[in-house]
């Protein structure tokens, strides 16, 4: 599954590549399926967003071994929020990554996740 | 939620359209059925087939199991909902996620069974721990957390 460009689009990238403005396609068709006639981003679309974003700045393919906390504040409805802003904060290491993620818009906090990567396959 | 009244069900379970429990639908339903049943515990399979959404390739992405996990406990609170308790098919959202290992992503063609045990039913939260697994290896286990809304689902 890649979101990118489809589920979602970049807008603006800081220049550490640590924090985004993304605007979210409220015509995807998981939201006709998720739910219908009450379309809300689904959790676990924001952990995929998450990994695509940190694959961009680590330059990897990546692989989510271990979610240590994942907390979901307040549902997206990407109607009402068509732009949110998502920062992450990177450990890289040799093997691995780690990454600190927060999901908010101006006014409202998401959703954070700790998360554990792998590097799987060098993106060409 | 009334626990004491969920009684054990096994075969007559495995033929609920999981449609029919679940707020989800079309390509965005994660389990093909339910096992199993009972105060405690749910069990669901779910074969990943070529036109997965959460496919990478010919892997099952680790988004699709964790969707897979949620569904599973949302299948439960669905049957209780609609042939328990009468209070219908609700939406739920996933609340927590904690210390969620990954071992590895199915493949094409392999049939993912998870199983969840219920740690704590409070209100409309429901704490789980659970565990994926394509035959005897272990794909994924972890808690979750996963919260009921009043709003009834979409027939």
């Amino acid at each position: 599954m890649k979101l990118k460009d489809d589920f979602f689009s970049v807008i603006e990238t800081s220049p550490d590549k640590k924090d985004y403005l993304v605007s979210l396609n409220p015509r995807h068709e998981i939201y006709s399926d998720h739910f219908p006639g009450n379309p809300v981003t689904p959790g676990v679309c924001i952990i995929q967003m998450i990994k695509e974003l940190a694959s961009l700045y680590t330059g990897r393919k990546l692989f989510m071994r271990h979610a240590s906390k994942i907390r979901y504040f307040k549902v997206i409805n990407p109607t009402e929020h068509e732009r949110i802003n998502v920062s992450l904060d990177i450990v890289p290491g040799e093997n691995e990554c780690r990454v600190a993620a927060t999901v908010s818009s101006n006014d409202d906090t998401f959703a954070r996740l700790s998360l554990d990567f792998g590097y799987t396959v060098v993106i060409r | 939620m009334k626990n004491a009244e969920i009684p054990e069900t096994t075969e007559s379970i495995g033929k609920i359209p999981v449609g029919e429990l679940l707020p989800q639908k079309g390509k965005f339903v994660m389990i093909d059925k339910l096992n199993y049943l009972d105060e405690t515990r749910v069990s669901s399979s779910l074969t990943v087939k070529k036109n997965n959404i959460f496919l990478d390739g010919d892997l099952f992405s680790e988004p699709g199991i964790v969707e897979n996990i949620a569904q599973t406990a949302a299948a439960r609170m669905g049957y209780i909902g609609k042939y328990i308790d009468n209070s219908g098919v609700r939406i739920g959202f996933i609340g927590e996620i904690k210390n969620l290992a990954v071992n590895r992503c199915p493949r094409v063609g392999e049939k993912l069974t998870t199983t969840i045990e219920i740690v704590n039913e409070l209100f409309s939260t429901l704490l789980v721990h659970t565990e994926t697994r394509v035959d005897d290896d272990l794909i994924a286990s972890g808690s979750m957390k996963i919260a009921m809304t009043d709003i009834e689902s979409a027939e």
